[in-house]
């Protein structure tokens, strides 16, 4: 039962992606991914104008414990903490109290995977104002419960890596005065507080991916892709049009991404029976496709830079081959109909959306970062495999279900 | 009732295509008027092409008086039947439609630029040639079966053997096209006898056509064994060991082989309720024997 196997590894596949909520995944790969691995590097670099600007560096020494100054990155409640100092830490950590005391929003709060004494878990991740030995610096910090230590911050090497460390002493610095920052308006406070809400799940996160592993990723887009196709039997317009509009999303963000594919796909239902109206030539029509395309594109860009959705978002998606969608999708609706051409979209959505989520997995772009070739690679047999399957289709065990599993009254004689 | 294992699917289908289609004979199938005229040196019957564009200094040249009244305008690398142009008739501004629309004759040059522009085409961007041939009047007794439109016959071929046969009725959802994904009504025939033994539409089996209302089952398909003969040969000729030929008949000449089709699809299996997998089995088993 050949068919029977195909529906088992597109369930296979589906749990796949139901298993995490990927529209965090995005953001966190997105957000962390740099930092994870070069955690000293942040505070270092915090340091070092000061280290260059008086020559022979004369570097401050901190105690085992120090007094710090914390505060939200934008302005709020200063907090005076006495902080350990653990050069064993990648990363600066608080306590979940202290974080609240500041005011931090832990629920919309990227999230970063950390090994500690405690165990492996997920912590949120967010960026404070510490004032330390008369040093302001911003940095990244993870939440921690940590109800049973005494120590409500502990600092790690991404903060003090300017200092020289003497475990011998204790508080040896003033922290000294935090410089004020502008309070945050508070007319944002309410409405602005929803659309920021939103525009962080709306968001995904525009990362940039080193070139190596974006093109790793392409073939894996792909085996999504042939999958889909040859398992699944979902009509899609253009075959590898989905993997383009994938990679796009992984700079765009799943959720945006797929709000623009609804718009441009919009554009071109509106558009299409006017320009087959003004009788353009076909070079012209396209020509005008695109052009729509692009402001549409261009329109996104501008709602996600007002709501505050970072700015490089909407450019990422590929005009031009939307256009040949558009197209695509106009015949469609023209030789069968408009609810086959909204159904097709639909599919290509879908497969789009499961390829883009599938990338974002945080193993799967860190098998991309570390084993390009062997992410390559795999995919190239993957597709092989699957292009040897000869079963059934999902769809069609549908399309044929009248025939095959009922009863059939009028069987024939011939 | 068909078991699942006799159904042929689309990735059963393509590896068929691709082991018994070689390229220059799909090549070949796509383009209408050489495929025409290969079949006519075979001796099978088809549709008469009054006129070939193939730039726009042949549409310049042309001679539109040459066109009879009633014509069918289609793009020669057309696909599923999109871009095709009907005159049923004469009017002074140029010529009418099956449903009384005038077509100005500036209508039909700029379809004919649409077509040369590849508009219809079925590479995209790819240029195509117009093609005129005279209007295909379905006989009298198929006619009967359908609203308005042109019914044809498809026969699956399997090295010029025939291995599954329905008629492909338009339907007012199919707007007169035979496509049965566009809605025209699929009626398995019986490979022997000619007569229509099911039919399928849409997503369930019917016995009536759904808008004449003319019963479809028990319905004897005329000029059966010239219809079976024309698409067996053209199997053979078409260089294709496995395809799908089109048989219109036109009231005045009989049977005529319309299009040969190198990737038939495989909605023949619900209309005729019949498993393709299980049929091309069967004939490879006897070519073996034979």
């Amino acid at each position: 039962m050949r068919h029977r196997t195909a529906a088992v590894l597109v369930l296979a596949v589906a749990l796949l992606f139901g298993g995490s909520p990927w529209w965090t995944a995005a953001a966190q790969s997105g957000g962390q991914a740099p930092t994870a691995e070069g955690g000293a590097e942040g505070g270092a670099e915090e340091a070092s104008p000061q280290d260059g600007e008086e020559g022979p560096p004369e570097r401050t020494v901190l105690g085992a414990e120090e007094v710090v100054v914390v505060a939200p990155l934008e302005g709020g409640p200063e907090v005076e903490v006495v902080a350990k100092v653990d050069t064993g830490a990648d990363r600066t950590s608080i306590d979940d109290d202290l974080a609240e005391e500041l005011g931090l929003d832990l629920e919309g709060a990227e999230t970063v995977r950390v090994r500690s004494s405690l165990g492996v878990g997920e912590r949120p991740l967010v960026t404070i104002r510490l004032q330390l030995a008369g040093r302001t610096l911003e940095s990244e910090v993870s939440v921690q419960e940590r109800e049973e230590l005494s120590t409500r911050m502990i600092l790690g090497r991404n903060d003090i890596g300017g200092f020289l460390v003497d475990v011998t002493k204790n508080r040896a610095n003033d922290p000294g005065e935090m410089p004020q920052v502008e309070e945050k308006d508070e007319e944002k406070e309410g409405v602005g507080s929803l659309i920021d809400e939103a525009t962080e799940i709306f968001e995904g996160s525009p990362f940039l991916l080193q070139a190596f592993t974006l093109l790793a990723l392409v073939p894996l887009a792909s085996v999504i892709v042939v999958s889909f196709r040859t398992f699944v039997g979902l009509k899609t317009f253009g075959i590898f049009t989905p993997v383009i509009l994938a990679l796009s999303f992984l700079q765009t963000g799943v959720l945006a991404g797929l709000a623009m594919f609804g718009g441009v796909v919009g554009a071109g239902l509106l558009f299409q029976p006017l320009l087959r109206k003004l009788k353009l030539s076909r070079t012209s029509r396209l020509g005008v496709l695109l052009a729509v395309v692009v402001l549409v594109i261009l329109g996104f860009q501008h709602v996600f830079e007002a709501t505050g959705v970072r700015a490089t978002l909407a450019a990422a998606f590929p005009s031009v081959i939307t256009v040949a969608m558009i197209e695509q999708l106009w015949s469609t609706w023209e030789q069968e109909s408009l609810k086959r051409a909204l159904q097709v979209s639909g599919f290509t959505a879908i497969v789009i959306a499961a390829s883009s989520a599938l990338l974002l997995l945080e193993p799967v772009q860190e098998m991309a970062r570390h084993h390009p070739f062997g992410v390559a690679g795999v995919s190239v047999l993957l597709c092989a495999v699957i292009g040897r399957y000869r079963g059934l289709r999902v769809s069609e065990l549908i399309r044929f279900d009248p025939v095959a599993s009922q009863s059939n009254p009028s069987r024939s004689d011939n | 009732m068909v078991s699942w294992e006799e159904l042929l699917g689309m990735n059963a289908r393509n590896e068929i295509i691709d082991d018994l289609n070689p390229a220059e004979a799909v090549r070949l199938a796509n383009n209408k008027y050489e495929s025409k005229q290969r079949l006519e040196e075979q001796g099978v019957s088809v549709i008469p092409t009054l006129a070939l564009l193939r730039d726009r200094l042949e549409l310049q040249e042309f001679d539109w008086d040459e066109l009879p009244e009633a014509w069918a305008l289609k793009p020669n690398f057309g696909l599923g039947g999109s871009g095709i142009l009907l005159a049923h008739g004469e009017h002074e501004d140029g010529w009418v439609t099956g449903s009384g629309d005038v077509l100005a004759r500036d209508m039909v040059l700029e379809h004919v630029h649409a077509i040369l522009a590849g508009e219809y085409s079925m590479g995209s961007m790819q240029r195509d040639w117009a093609l005129f041939e005279p209007l295909v009047v379905a006989e009298e007794s198929v006619a009967g079966l359908v609203p308005h439109g042109l019914p044809d016959v498809r026969v699956i071929c399997l090295h010029g053997e025939a291995v599954l046969s329905m008629a492909r009725l338009p339907t007012e959802l199919s707007d007169g096209k035979a496509n049965l994904h566009q809605g025209a009504v699929g009626a398995g025939i019986e490979l022997d006898t000619g007569k229509i033994n099911r039919a399928f539409w849409e997503e369930e089996e019917v016995t009536h056509h759904p808008d004449t209302g003319v019963e479809l089952v028990g319905f004897q398909m005329p000029y059966w064994d010239e219809i079976i003969d024309a698409s067996c040969v053209s199997g053979h000729a078409s260089g294709l060991g496995y395809m799908g030929a089109d048989v219109v008949i036109d009231e005045k000449r009989g049977p005529m082989v319309i299009e040969v089709n190198a990737r038939p699809g495989l909605g023949i299996q619900n209309a005729t309720g019949k498993g393709l997998a299980a049929r091309l089995e069967e004939l490879g088993r006897d070519e073996e024997a034979g």
